[in-house]
């Protein structure tokens, strides 16, 4: 297990998108941050009379503040998860398309070893990353906004830069990140197994199964038990992880699910319910089932 | 010193060829064997079988590891160089270098090194970018910087030019090859490596049809270019095979004393090539 950095690092090498696609999307933040920042046009004086006129405003800023670091973040996350679909479908097929495998396999490392390193890579270092990229995108997109405001006489450095705003959003996100990572480890397995199988045309092999399920089980029983269970396998964390805004009264909206946001963690998550689901419990056994099956695909496979 | 390579009737049929028909044979510790045979005979699969690529049935070890349950274990000691096309094109030189030292521990990348700072190849270009000569001088250079025992070459020279080829098989004799060390040829390129075998095996449609050390080729087998007027006495020597040559007729004889044969015309030891060739043919007939 200890060359499993390397392998990961290899992941690093054969797929740049991992890091691109963060820096486009913390590009385009930037970009919009700075372009409103020296062209944008604020009418100040009614910007001060809101400020004056709302006494409470240094009580409800951080909520407000907090949401709006927490905005900055979701895209990263979804970009990461298209590129972590993309990826794991490429992971253990490119190579046998391109014969490299028979490089790969000629080296003392085991096929588990292989298939984990792929998992861990979708598990552990995509997520550390559009952590990293949304920490440092939202800090200077924050710090943009601060000098324009501060241009203009406004002063608002007090009320953006308070270490509890920022634990609690970033805390949010790191929270979400993980509760969605393991929700959808029986997904990525899946992705593996697939990918592990096909012989060609992955992306339809991966697709098909499911549609064709959903299809016969709609026209013989006329029920929608696969498309409800796969439906829920992909936003089904969202009301479990988060107390879904009853506490508090902001949130954003994803995928028709409202995510509270809030300067309080405490009012916006829910681990217990999350961590108490059995949905949550039958994935990760269904991720241990389908990674296995994909390490024994990828072991046994002659025809490379 | 055990044998590196033990083969014991193993067999392996796909759905509808039967690639390995019960197939025996023994490589040894400071051997270069060649294994020789047609398209479709048999040798991927004997060498996937070999390097746990494939599954089989029979008896199969090498360096006393089953290679099909252990084979990551069992590549700490073998090698293996298929042709060009097998690195991966977005991999860079110094990434290839830095993993392979990172997995394997017999890896002293210094040699890499060494070797790599004899050639011309960027430590920054990508796979993709090198020529197929470059690769497979990549591909030698990871490989001789691995203390293994056992190398398998799958036309490790396909592609390449007779410089290269020629220079890849020098290198490989002078920097390599010792009497610990087993390599095991597949090529098409017959005459490129017959004179550093030091043993011949040829595989006809999933069958041992030869098994021999250069040595016993040279006792044992006979190429008869026939006199015109003794064509009829040379065939009562019952050839295995024969053919004609600008007008002459050659014959090809197992186990018939030289002295009998050289008054019937010109006798010499055939080369791996003629020898091929007749064997395949001579059984086909």
């Amino acid at each position: 297990m200890s060359t499993m950095p390397l392998l990961v690092r290899r992941e690093f090498w054969e797929h740049r998108a991992f890091v691109i696609a963060p820096a486009i999307v913390a590009a385009f933040w930037l970009l919009l941050a700075l372009l409103l920042g020296i062209f944008g046009e604020f009418d100040v004086a009614d910007l001060r009379t809101v400020m004056q006129n709302h006494p409470d405003l240094e009580q409800r800023a951080p909520d407000a503040v907090a949401g709006l670091l927490v905005s900055l973040t979701i895209p990263f996350a979804i970009v990461m998860a298209v590129v972590a679909v993309f990826y794991l479908l490429d992971s253990l097929y490119a190579d046998r398309r391109d014969r490299s495998v028979l490089f790969w396999k000629s080296l003392p490392v085991s096929d588990q070893s292989t298939v984990l390193s792929k998992l861990a890579t979708v598990g552990l270092a995509l997520p550390a990353l559009t952590f990293a990229a949304a920490l440092a995108t939202t800090l200077l997109v924050a710090f943009i906004a601060c000098v324009r405001l501060s241009i203009e006489g406004i002063h608002i450095w007090h009320l953006l830069w308070n270490p509890a705003v920022w634990l609690a959003a970033h805390g949010i996100f790191l929270y979400a990140l993980v509760a969605a990572v393991l929700w959808y480890l029986p997904l990525f397995a899946y992705l593996l197994l697939v990918s592990a199988s096909a012989g060609r045309a992955v992306m339809l092999w991966a697709v098909l199964p499911p549609l064709g399920l959903m299809l016969v089980e709609k026209i013989i029983f006329r029920t929608d038990y696969v498309a409800d269970l796969i439906g829920n396998r992909i936003a089904g964390w969202i009301p479990l992880a988060f107390d879904t805004g009853h506490r508090s009264e902001h949130a954003v909206v994803i995928d028709g699910e409202r995510i509270p946001f809030s300067a309080h963690i405490g009012d916006v998550i829910d681990p217990a319910a999350y961590f108490g689901s059995a949905g949550l419990w039958l994935g990760l056994v269904a991720a241990a089932v389908l990674t296995y099956a994909a390490i024994m695909v990828r072991r046994h496979r002659s025809d490379v | 010193m055990s044998a590196t390579i033990e083969v014991r009737g193993v067999s392996k049929a796909y759905a509808k060829v039967q690639a390995l028909d019960n197939v025996s044979f023994k490589a040894e510790p400071g051997h270069i064997v060649g294994l020789i045979g047609p398209n479709g005979a048999g040798k991927t699969t004997a060498l996937r079988a070999i390097l746990g690529l494939t599954s089989y049935e029979g008896d199969l070890k090498v360096l006393g590891l089953d290679p099909y349950t252990q084979r990551d274990r069992l590549m700490q000691d073998v090698c293996f160089i298929a042709d060009v096309a097998v690195l991966p094109g977005w991999l860079r030189v110094q990434q290839a270098v830095q993993f392979v030292a990172g997995v394997h521990p017999r890896f002293r990348p210094e040699r890499a090194e060494e070797f790599l700072s004899r050639t011309t190849i960027k430590r920054s270009s990508r796979v993709r970018e090198l020529s197929k000569g470059m690769i497979v001088q990549l591909n030698l250079a990871l490989v001789m910087a691995i203390d293994a025992r056992l190398l398998v070459l799958d036309e490790p020279t396909l592609g390449l030019d007779i410089l290269y080829r020629k220079q890849f098989y020098e290198t490989l004799l002078s920097d390599y090859f010792d009497s610990e060390r087993t390599i095991l040829i597949t090529t098409h390129q017959v005459e490129e490596v017959e004179h550093i075998l030091t043993d011949l095996l040829f595989i006809d449609r999933g069958r041992i049809v030869l098994n021999n050390s250069m040595e016993e080729v040279a006792e044992k087998f006979v190429q008869l270019t026939v006199n015109p007027d003794s064509v009829a006495a040379a065939r009562e020597h019952r050839p295995f095979y024969e053919r004609e040559v600008f007008g002459r007729t050659v014959m090809y004889f197992q186990g018939v004393a030289g002295d009998a044969l050289r008054k019937l015309g010109d006798t010499r030891t055939p080369s791996v090539a003629d020898l091929f060739v007749a064997t395949i043919r001579g059984a086909a007939a």
